[in-house]
Formats: C-alpha cells, structure tokens, sequence
C-alpha cells in the first residue's frame, strides 16, 4: 500500500484545478444542450422507449430490432423522462461521468494529496473515448460509474465500517449488470471481490448479500431477459445474434483481441492534427504482422470482420475513438507492471484489474471497430494507476508528463473531432437536426420529406414500417413528425380504414428491403437513394393510381452517377416492359455484372473504360437488381479507397 | 483524514431531523446513483405496466 503523503497543493493542482473544471463545464453544456447523435440510441437504446410506450414491453409487435428487445435495460430506462423533455439526453451519462471522476478525486486526494486528486480528474478527462461517452446516450459508461461506485462503497467500508457503504456497493453492481450485457463481467468479479473482503465481518456479509438480491431484481434489468426468452427461445437474444457477437475462438480469440486492442490504443497524440492519418496504418500493418507471427489470423472477430479490413478507427466519433496519448503512456505502464510485481502498491492492483477487465472484454466479446469505449473501465484504471505511480519516490517526472498529455488531450480532442467541437455546441442550438443526424446525414431528407408531408396534412397519418438498422428516434419522438409504427400486416389494415374514415394517410418504408408495395393502393412520394430500401409513399384511391411511373432506385444509387457493387431498381406501374440502360465502367480494372429482374437474368463483362448499352424484360411492377464485382475498386485508381465500394456508372435511358 | 467530510453546503440544523445520507462530496456518488437507478426504475415499472 502507497504510504500517505502531506496534502500537497503545488501549482500542477492550482492549474489542473481550474482546467477540469472549464472542460466539465464545456461537457454539461454538451450534456445539456445536444440532441441524441449517436447511431446505437437512434435505432435501439433510446429508440425503443417510445416502442415500448406504445406497445408496451410484453408481446410487442412494434420491435424494429433483436437489439430492442434482447439489450438491458436499465441505463437507457433512464433516458425516458428527457425524451418527453425533448433535451438533456446525454446528462445521465454525464452524471455517471462526474460520479467516476468524484469517485478517483477522493481517492487519489486520500492516497497521495489535493495535487493527486485533480490531476486524476485531468487524467480522466484527457481520455479521448471516456470524455466522448460522459456526453452520449450509450451504456458503457454506466458500468464503468457501477465498477467506481461499488469500489468507493467497500473502499469506504474499509475506513468506516457502515451499512450505508455495503449497500450502495450492492445497488451499484446491480446497476452495472442491468445497464449492459458486458457489465456482467465487471458485475460478477465485484461479487467475488466483494466476499473476500467481507469474510471477516458476518453482519456486512448478510446485508450485503441482501442488498444484493434486491438490487439485482430491481436493476438487473431481469425484463429483457425474460423479454428475450419469450421472443427467441434463449435470455441473451436470438442464437444467431449472439454467437455472431461473442468470441468463438476461445483463448487463441482472447489473445488476439488483446493484441488488437493494446495495438489499437498506440496513439502519439499528433494524429488529430493530420490531413492523412499516415501513423495508424503502420500500427495495423504491424498488428497484421504480429497476428501472423502468432498465428492468430482472422480469429476473435464477429463474422463479417477479418485481418485483412483491421482498422484501428480515430475519426473523433463516440464509438470510434482511442483513448490518445494519456491512454497509450498508461498503457505501457500497465505493460510495465506485468514484468515489475508491486503487489502491495495499488497503482499495480489498479493495472492488474484493468488487465483482468480487459482481457475479459477480449474474451467474451468478439472484435469489431467500435469496441473501443468496452474499454472504459481498463483504461480509466490504468489512469488511476498511472497518477498513483507518479507519487511513487523517484517516477515524479511521471506527473508532469500525465499532467501535460492531460491537458493537451483535453484542449485537442474535443477540438479535432466528429461532433464535440464547439461549433457542433452552437449547432446543437442553431441547425439543431443537422447535428442530430450528422452520424446518418441521409437520414436528414427522409425526416425532410415527412416534416413536408405533415405540414400539408396536419390532420393526416404518417404511418412507418421500419427496419432492422433504422433510426426509429426521430419519427417517434419530433413532435412535427409524429409518426405511427406499425406493423406489415397492421400496414395492410390500417390504410383501407384510414380510406374509409376520409384520414389522408402517408406510409414510411425505413429501410426494408423485403417490403413490396404490391397490390396496395400506394404512390411514391419520395425516394431516398443514399438511404436504402426506403420510400415516402401516400395513400391514394386505387383509381388515382398512375398508369406509368418512373423508375426509381430503392438502394445502392448515389448522386453521381454511380452505384454501390450491389443496386437496386424499383419499376412501379411499368407498362413498357423493358427497361434501357448504359453501363460504363471508367475504372483501370475489369469489372463482371449481373443484372436480374423478375423476367430475366443477363451477366456481362466490362473492360476498363467499356460502355455498353443493355437492355432487360420487366414485369409492369419489378425489381432490377445490379451485382458488380469485384465489389472494390484498387485505392491507387484514385476513384475510391478500399473504404467505399463503388460498383458502376449508371444512365437510364428513355 | 483532513478531506473525508467537506460539506458541499452549510449542514442543516439539528432541527431539521435526521438524514439518510448527508451531502458531501464523499457521498456524491451515491446520490447519483440513487437518483438514476430511482429514474430506472419508475421508467421501467412505468414500460412494463403498459
């Protein structure tokens, strides 16, 4: 154990001081003010509030996605009374944010002194991804806030012996384990941790066992489970969905990640400030090369990922973000402390349980570019750690180089960022929607064309059959949209009744490739090319219904021309029974496309810079499928990077 | 420990009866805690009741 050192109070804290006050201030104002931007809340976590305030939590049919239903509950419960508020969504996550950093100010002002203190507070808010998140409306940080909380709790009980502490150590792994699937690891470690330490003390044990059970039947979050059950056989979701998302490569598995994510976490701070990002793909080629070397290729991912597409994402976004060069320097403590055994100090406790965390993370959860904020917990330990060393005789040095990456990260990140700047805060007030849907700008038209629809028929129904991947938020909770989910077969029921009532009735298709207009009395409205599978159709009489219509791309057709490798065409009404097109591959390579609709199949081969003039036979409502591969275009071509699949130039003609 | 009770504001009088949990920045944690597991629970109760 760290021997207790005076209260030090030197111009390192009179400055750290104020420095994390102005950001924690920038921060509320975040909390306060943004919208919901974040792509997970938009489609489930907060998405399904309003779902579930319409259909309730059992045998609702409402559900858009697995990830509504199968996903705890808890933490984004909470958002509820903000999205009647329309604002505030992120200040849970900001309250779970300022608890943590109270939680390492009194820690490290007890261990080592005020200085200690507010450089931990700096330290924590010169990680990247763990500032980012303390403004989000995602999860991960309510675990991390469950793990510091329920270290305060036994920590405190330690010093004090008082019920109060053994209680709210209860409540606070209950609170972790309901906010996220993944905080049940934290969850169950803090119980066994929690039983060692009070083997000694019967009457602590009993209450804390007791507060246990109840905290984890009332914030478990026990609903989705039962939820998921009912829906799909199994507590944690469909079987499909979780052996896609979990770790099925065992120790080899758990190793690689573990390599991916220290790998990942190498930042020199510089990156935010270049145009072209040269460092970090030297880092993925390295982690390629390691991954080799160990022959660990390709394991330890979700399905869909592989070495080969490894990226090692630094775009300034909440879920894409590294923890800059505050994290790496801890990390390489954390590294550090593996080879150099401290085992009574606890900056070394502190980087064996953020190893054990981490791990744990590289176990159980299969890769994918967005892990990084899984990581909170690991890295604000190592943080915690890296100060407590600091106090260390002889690593004084260390302190002033945690304290100038602090601050630097503090004023740089925020600053280089996707949506934290300060313009973002003005635009949360100014261009309120484009900040909203600025994850998803082509989300923007779709809300455009529904936002006009209403205005011309305010008495009118907008009803929405959505998708999987689609961002519910914004239709459910925009009072100006006010738009009705619904379910196919109620889609089918509710337009003749809304015909027979005289109700001017608007249908949202958001992103279903599956659905077919079919014998339904709907006309287009708007299509959305940039946004797949989705249409803005109104109801009309049957006998309103046009005899030709124009052919429109459902999916996989973007402004310039181009198509992505696989496209789609919807013909509506058709009656000419051919459809003429050129294709043009301008590309330096050769490309092979197959085009299909209900009548005919035909393959070609285009030879760099060929045009072709094709034709197909339709049916008088069809579906023209485009499939162009190689689905990438070489990034030397200059036309694209390996980021952008890009499949050929398209020109209807007439 | 000089730090482990700083008050965040003037303690209440004797007169104002007892407290669950006095307001320091020791126990600010839990209140925090307390007030969103609180929120959790009522939105929660309020979903599952529908």
């Amino acid at each position: 154990m760290n021997s207790p050192t005076t209260s030090e109070w030197t111009w390192m804290g009179r400055i750290a001081r104020p420095v994390s006050c102005a950001a924690l201030v920038y921060w509320a104002l975040f909390a306060v003010l943004a919208p919901v931007t974040v792509w997970d809340a938009h489609v489930y976590n907060l998405g399904r509030l309003p779902l579930a305030e319409i259909g309730g939590l059992w045998s609702n049919s409402l559900w858009t996605s697995e990830r509504q239903v199968a996903f705890p509950l808890t933490f984004d419960a909470v958002h509820l009374p903000f999205l009647h508020l329309g604002a505030g969504f992120a200040l849970p996550s900001f309250l779970c944010f300022l608890g943590t950093l109270t939680v390492v100010w009194s820690t490290l002002r007890r261990w080592h002194g005020r200085d200690a203190g507010w450089l931990g507070v700096l330290v924590l808010l010169g990680l990247p991804t763990l500032a980012f998140q303390a403004v989000a409306t995602k999860n991960d940080l309510a675990v991390f806030f469950g793990l510091a909380v329920w270290f305060h709790g036994v920590s405190s009980w330690q010093r004090r012996p008082s019920t109060q502490h053994v209680v709210f150590a209860a409540v606070a792994i209950g609170f972790m384990a309901g906010a996220k699937t993944s905080g049940l690891i934290p969850a169950f470690l803090a119980i066994l941790a929690s039983g060692w330490i009070f083997r000694s003390a019967r009457t602590a044990l009993a209450v804390f066992a007791a507060a246990l059970l109840m905290s984890l039947a009332a914030l478990g979050s026990i609903e989705t489970y039962v939820m998921a059950k009912h829906s799909y056989g199994s507590p944690l979701g469909p079987d499909r969905f979780v052996r896609d998302h979990r770790n099925n490569d065992g120790v080899k598995g758990a190793v690689a990640n573990t390599v991916r994510y220290v790998a990942a976490n190498l930042s020199t701070g510089a990156e935010p400030w270049l145009k072209t990002d040269t460092i970090t793909p030297r880092w993925e080629q390295r982690c390629r090369s390691l991954l080799a070397s160990l022959d660990l290729v390709n394991v330890g991912y979700r399905r869909d990922f592989d070495d080969a597409h490894l990226r090692f994402s630094r775009i300034g976004w909440d879920s894409a973000s590294d923890y800059g060069p505050v994290g790496t320097l801890a990390l390489a403590l954390a590294l550090l402390a593996l080879g150099w055994w401290r085992t009574r100090e606890m900056w070394w406790q502190l980087a064996m349980a953020a190893w054990l965390l981490l791990v744990a993370v590289a176990f159980s959860v299969a890769w994918m570019p967005w892990n990084n904020r899984f990581l909170l917990a690991p890295f604000g330990l190592l943080g915690v750690a890296a100060v407590s060393l600091s106090w260390r005789p002889s690593w004084r040095a260390l302190r002033w180089v945690l304290f100038a990456l602090s601050a630097y990260s503090v004023v740089t990140y925020p600053l280089t960022s996707f949506n934290k700047r300060p313009s973002d805060l003005a635009g949360a007030i100014l261009h309120r929607e484009t900040q909203e849907f600025k994850e998803r700008p082509s989300m923007q038209p779709v809300a455009a064309a529904v936002r006009e629809w209403r205005e011309r028929h305010p008495k009118g129904e907008v009803l929405m059959l959505a998708g999987s991947d689609s961002w519910v938020l914004p239709f459910l909770t925009a009072g100006s949209l006010n738009v009705s989910p619904v379910t196919a077969e109620d889609l089918r029921n509710r337009i003749p009744a809304n015909m027979a009532k005289n109700i001017a009735t608007a249908v949202l298709i958001l992103n279903r490739p599956d659905f077919r207009r079919g014998e339904l009395p709907l006309i287009r409205v708007a299509s959305f090319t940039e946004e797949r599978d989705t249409t803005l159709y109104t109801v009309v009489a049957p006998s309103e219904m046009n005899a030709v219509t124009a052919p429109f791309w459902r999916s996989g057709f973007y402004a310039d021309g181009w198509t992505a490798p696989r496209a789609e065409l919807d013909l509506e009404g058709w009656t000419v029974g051919i459809i003429r097109m050129v294709l043009w591959n301008p590309t330096p390579i050769v490309r092979s496309i197959k085009l299909a609709s209900s009548l005919e199949q035909k393959e070609f081969v285009l030879q760099p810079s060929e045009r072709l003039h094709v034709q197909l036979r339709t049916a008088r409502t069809d579906s023209v499928k485009i499939d162009v591969s190689p689905p990438y275009v070489p990034k030397a071509t200059g036309l694209a990077d390996d980021s952008r699949p890009l499949g050929v130039y398209v020109t209807l003609e007439e | 420990m000089p730090h482990a009770k700083r008050p965040l504001s003037v303690p209440s009088s004797p007169q104002s009866g007892p407290r669950l949990l006095s307001l320091t920045w020791e126990n600010l944690p839990y209140f925090i805690l307390s007030l969103l597991a609180t929120v959790s629970l009522l939105s929660r109760l309020y979903l599952a009741l529908r």
